[in-house]
């Protein structure tokens, strides 16, 4: 591993912008009640295991309503 | 310059094989509520799009304040206010953000917006909400959808089912919205729910294959059945069955009912009755309700 | 239309469309010269498993260039996120029918046309800037010394080849009745693309020469490479604008 202290740059805004992707995913997820497809459950365990980026893209053009 | 608000003449529709429209012929004065009335399937909606300009009629011409109307980017609906049967808007907006937008692309300017738009929310009784439109009920986006075609102050208003999928309790508040409103303007409302026509309508047509079978004031057309019919009832159905026999142009309804379109037969009739000594359960002349004359105009055009 | 804008612009905001696509092409942007800076340290420790299969690694030199080749590298996972996430823009208009409204309230289709071009090539613009931005940023910093040739070519040529998908993405959402419809014919073109690519004759004049900016910058492809395939990416832009908005004008709403 590289001196921590070169990637820390790198780190602190990536932790920030995933946890705020994260985040912002979740809450999303959490204050509605009906998805495209999919169910609560499913779209939690999507965004959190793929949650780098992954995860909310998937959520955000499949599982969310339009309205 | 007429004062009709809405001509139209000869208009014809098909989709596909289906021939939805098939001339329909329609005058519409100023300042009136005027009732669409047809069956689910009539081509209600159909000559509510082509008046607005969002299809393009086969053959025919529609005429809104005396400018005729073009498929597409139709001028006319400067004039028009539209409430959609399912109005569905931008559901991240506040209904106040809504109005503005509308006001916007309308034209208006920022001052007549904002008193305009505060006015009519007043109206719908949406005043206070001021929350996105995500959260409303079908009740409450029908009345901000009245809000907004009124918004302009239009020549015309028209409302395609304002009523139609709404509890007694919705719907009784857009008829009183769309009383008030005909201070202003004049309202086209199409709708399947006659009691709603005889309540608020001053003038009313049928559309039925295709066409319009009937056009006047509510009035008229009830006239048109008025004191002509008289509908009979006797006690035992071998008094009926007599009778039936002796005067062969009454007529049995389903219920059981003897009816008798010619008033002048009618002293020979119950004559016939006194002399026989039948018994009567009841005698009235009939009040036609709207619904009898639709379903008999129906009958004929089918 | 300033009010169509608007409106484009709060549901942009509203729906979390621009946060979302903002961390994501940030997070892209910064994975360039993260991964390039992580590199030598990943041989490093793969060096063993490679030797037994008989590779040797040498010493592993990173710079400004190794991250500029990741920026080409993941360009397309942006233009494909884009387009995921713009493919409804018009479409889940007709299907919930908003559009009636404003169209009959008096805003010409033009006008509403216009106001999508404006919205899609605006974020696209503004998302690619971010993209460009974070790598630009660390690179310089990570490796100042380091200069790269024709960076700011290639990577307007990138961006064009997304803006020809996205001009693509709104001649279909003229014409088609849904997403999965809008999304398969932005598919179909990129495969005829792909496909026309193996023909040797005809690879300067497709636009998919414009993510090959790398080449630009390697030196072994020049500038002139790329001028008919950015010709004809602006015509096809322009032609999709002029048939969509013909389309829009006539389309059922």
């Amino acid at each position: 591993m590289p001196d921590i202290k070169t990637m820390l740059p790198f780190l602190i805004p990536l932790i920030v912008a995933e946890l705020a992707l994260l985040g912002f995913t979740l809450w999303h997820i959490l204050t509605h009640k009906t998805y495209k497809r999919g169910n609560r459950t499913l779209w939690l365990i999507v965004a959190i295991v793929g949650m780098e980026f992954i995860g909310p893209i998937l959520y955000f053009i499949l599982g969310k309503e339009d309205s | 310059m007429t004062a009709n608000v809405l001509e139209i003449n000869g208009l014809k529709k098909h989709f596909g094989e289906k021939k939805v429209l098939q001339g329909v012929d329609l005058t519409v004065p100023e300042k009136k509520v005027f009732g669409f009335v047809g069956r689910n399937g009539a081509g209600k909606t159909t000559t509510m799009k082509i008046i607005l300009g969002l299809l393009a009629a086969d053959e025919g011409t529609v005429t809104v304040c005396g400018e005729k109307v073009h498929y597409g980017n139709t001028k006319t609906n400067r004039f028009i206010g539209y409430l959609p049967d399912v109005p569905e808007y931008y559901s991240f907006m506040s209904p106040a953000e809504y109005l503005r937008l509308c006001g916007e692309i309308a034209g208006m300017n920022s001052g007549e917006i904002k008193s305009r738009s505060d006015k009519m929310l007043e109206l719908v009784g949406l005043g206070s909400e001021k929350r996105r439109i995500k959260g409303f009920s079908r009740g409450m986006k029908q009345r901000l959808g009245i809000a907004q075609a009124l918004l302009g102050r239009p020549k015309l208003l028209i409302c395609d089912e304002p009523t139609s999928a709404l509890d007694p309790m919705g719907r009784k508040e857009i008829l009183d919205v769309l009383v008030a409103a005909k201070e202003e303007t004049t309202i086209i409302f199409s709708t399947h729910i006659l009691s709603d026509v005889e309540h608020i309508c001053d003038e009313m047509a049928l559309l039925e294959g295709g066409k319009v079978v009937m056009q006047g004031t509510i009035e008229e057309v009830k006239q048109k059945r008025r004191s002509t019919a008289t509908e009979l009832r006797l006690e035992h159905e071998n008094d009926t069955k007599a009778l039936m026999r002796a005067y062969t142009e009454l007529q049995r309804l389903p219920s059981g009912d003897i009816v008798l379109n010619d008033p002048a037969k009618l002293p020979e009739i119950m004559r016939y009755i006194a002399d026989n000594r039948m018994d009567i359960v009841r005698i009235e002349k009939q009040e036609a309700t709207l619904e009898d004359i639709f379903l008999e105009a129906i009958q004929k055009t089918v | 239309m300033k009010a169509f804008l608007r409106k484009e612009w709060m549901e942009t905001v509203r729906t979390g469309r621009l946060l979302i696509l903002g961390i994501i092409f940030f997070i892209f942007g910064l994975m360039n010269p993260a991964i390039a800076k992580l590199t030598p340290w990943l041989m490093e420790t793969m060096k063993d498993s490679l030797a037994e299969s008989g590779m040797v690694v040498g010493e592993v030199t990173v710079n400004a260039m190794t991250s500029w080749t990741q920026f080409y590298k993941n360009g397309l996972m942006c233009v494909i996120v884009i387009v995921l996430m713009l493919g409804g823009v018009l479409v889940n208009e007709y299907m919930k029918g908003t559009l009636v409204q404003v169209v009959t309230k008096g805003l010409s289709r033009r006008k509403i046309f216009f106001s999508k071009m404006i919205t899609v090539y605006g974020l696209w613009t503004l998302m690619y800037l971010v993209y460009f931005g974070v790598t630009y940023g660390y690179t310089a910093y990570f490796w100042p010394e380091d200069k790269v040739e024709a960076l700011v070519f290639g990577a307007f040529c990138y961006w064009l080849f997304g803006m020809f998908l996205l001009a693509f993405l709104l001649l279909f959402s003229a014409i088609a009745g849904n997403v999965g419809q809008v999304l398969l014919g932005v598919g179909a073109v990129t495969a005829v693309m792909f496909f026309l690519n193996y023909v040797p004759k005809l690879q300067k004049y497709l636009p998919l020469r414009l993510t090959e900016g790398l080449n630009l910058s390697l030196g072994t492809l020049k500038t002139e490479d790329f001028v008919p395939a950015v010709i004809i990416s602006c015509i096809s832009v322009a032609a999709c604008g002029i048939i969509g908005m013909a389309v829009f004008d006539k389309r059922n709403l």
